[in-house]
Order: structure tokens, then sequence, then C-alpha cells
């Protein structure tokens, strides 16, 4: 209970947010730059695909936060609907916009790699069309936020949105498995070996942590922005916000 | 690098642009709320 309470409080969330933001940036950009550095020059090229293969660098990565960042998405609707955590709704509205880009990411990179491997930039293929419906998912999770004014009846409307679009996930995880796709199945099983060499596996998992602390690292930023913005009436923010305008007052009058 | 290089630059610049994108536009939100409340 004590632990739901503080975890409500915004007050508290904003302070501890602004203590992990620059850990989180920093593990970000070393992960990226390892990542880069590895898939883009390090790794060698795959025997059958050449130097394309390098496209899986980025396309890995997105479309696991695409279906990472919705199941996220889905947790906090839960709680919101359930206790009405206010917290729950700012991370569920901070995080549908990025989403909504990484799915795009994965689904823009897949076109480029199906071009050259299956010779065709699209097909109405179970896991292409299933990552599809979710690219659409999170629009209309958007779309719904902008279109109603009134907070807290967006705020439930999105939430009941993304728990029945949840049924989306585990389609797009499974559709490999289901159905007979065009699309491979998981390169990284949970208990398996990886079919993949380790002078490609570890860039890989680099972009893969890399990506994640990059989400983590700006809805940390977008958390306290909203936070501000929801609670500018109370003291503690007015004092936060008056203290950043004493703050830059006195580097403005230092540098002039 | 084979003929199949050429697919990754759009990819890698793609997300690159979005990831520049979604910085710029996290940091002007946050320093709206600062510069609304001076104004």
């Amino acid at each position: 209970m004590f632990l739901l309470k503080q975890f409500g409080s915004l007050k508290y969330t904003y302070k501890i947010l602004g203590h992990v933001f620059p850990w989180l940036l920093s593990l970000s950009l070393a992960l990226l730059l390892y990542g880069l550095i590895g898939g883009l020059f390090l790794a060698p090229p795959d025997y059958q695909q050449g130097d394309g293969f390098r496209i899986l660098y980025i396309h890995v990565p997105a479309a696991f936060l695409s279906l990472a960042i919705y199941s996220f998405i889905f947790v906090n609707s839960v709680i919101f609907l359930i206790w009405r955590v206010k917290l729950t709704d700012i991370i569920a509205k901070s995080s549908a916009s990025m989403g909504a880009t990484f799915t795009f990411i994965a689904l823009f990179s897949g076109a480029l790699w199906g071009k050259p491997m299956w010779g065709t930039w699209w097909i109405w293929d179970a896991r292409l069309t299933s990552e599809l419906i979710l690219f659409f998912l999170y629009l209309g999770i958007l779309g719904l936020r902008s279109a109603i004014r009134d907070q807290n009846r967006a705020a439930k409307a999105c939430a009941i949105l993304s728990v029945v679009g949840m049924v989306d996930v585990p389609i797009i995880h499974f559709s490999v498995e289901w159905w007979a796709t065009l699309h491979q199945g998981a390169t990284l099983a949970k208990f398996a070996k990886p079919s993949i060499a380790p002078e490609m596996l570890y860039p890989l998992l680099s972009m893969l942590g890399g990506f994640t602390t990059f989400y983590a690292a700006l809805l940390c930023v977008r958390v306290r922005t909203e936070i501000l913005k929801r609670e500018w009436k109370t003291e503690w923010v007015r004092l936060v916000l008056a203290s950043n305008a004493i703050q830059t007052q006195g580097q403005r009058s230092v540098s002039g | 690098m084979s003929h199949y290089g050429m697919y990754i630059w759009p990819c890698y610049l793609l997300a690159l642009t979005v990831f520049g994108y979604h910085c710029y536009a996290t940091l002007r939100e946050w320093r709206k709320v600062f510069k609304n409340f001076k104004e």
C-alpha cells in the first residue's frame, strides 16, 4: 500500500525521474554507440544477405519496442481503470506517440528489407498485417486523446481502447507460428540457443538495450513535463517553476 | 559492400531522424511549460 501511495505521488515521481534521467540517457547513448559500431562495421556480412542484414539492428529493436510499449500502456491502462492512479494515465499518454513511431520504423525498415529479400515492399502476410493494425491502434489512441476535450473522459476512453487493442499483441507475436508466413520465426527465443553468430548477436542486444533506455529516458522528461502541466496550480510546482526562473535569470546576468 | 547494402542507409537515416525529432519535440514541450509560467 505504501508503494502504491508513493508510486501515485506525482511530486515524488517528478523528483525520482529527475535523478534517473541522466543515467538512462548516458546508458542509452553508450549502448547505441556500441551497437552502431558493432552492427555496421564489426559484424561480418551475412553469407546469404550480404550487408542487407544490417537492417536487423534497427528493425528488431523497433519491432520489439512497438510491442513492449503497447504492453506497458496496457498495464498502465488497467491500473488506471481499476485504481484511478493519475500517474498511469500520464505514462500511457506520454508513451503512445513514441510507440506509434517505433511501429512505423518497424514497418518501414521491414519494407526496405522485404524488397531485396522477398522481392516485394509489402505483402498481406499475418505478421505484417497484424503489425499494421497495431500502428492503427496507436493512431486511434492518439486521435481519441486529442478529440476529447475533457481530460478525465479522454483518459478513460483511451484506457478502454488500449485494453481492447491488447488482443493484437499476442497475435503479432505468435503469427509466425500460427500461420504459414513469409516472415521468419524468432531469432532470439527465450529458452533456446540464439540462431545468430555472437559477432552479430552482441550489437543486436546492445541496440535493443539502447532503444529501450532511449525510450525510458525520453519518457522521464515527458512524464515530468505532463506532471508540471497538470499540477501547475499546486504550491510545489509553482516553487519548482519559480526557482527555475530565478536560476535562468541568474545565469543570464552572470553571462551578460 | 553488396548491392543489398543500399537498402540499409534509408533505414538508418529514418531512425536517426525519428530519434532527433522525438528529442526536439520533448525538449520543446519541456521549455514551453517554463516559458508559459514566466509569462
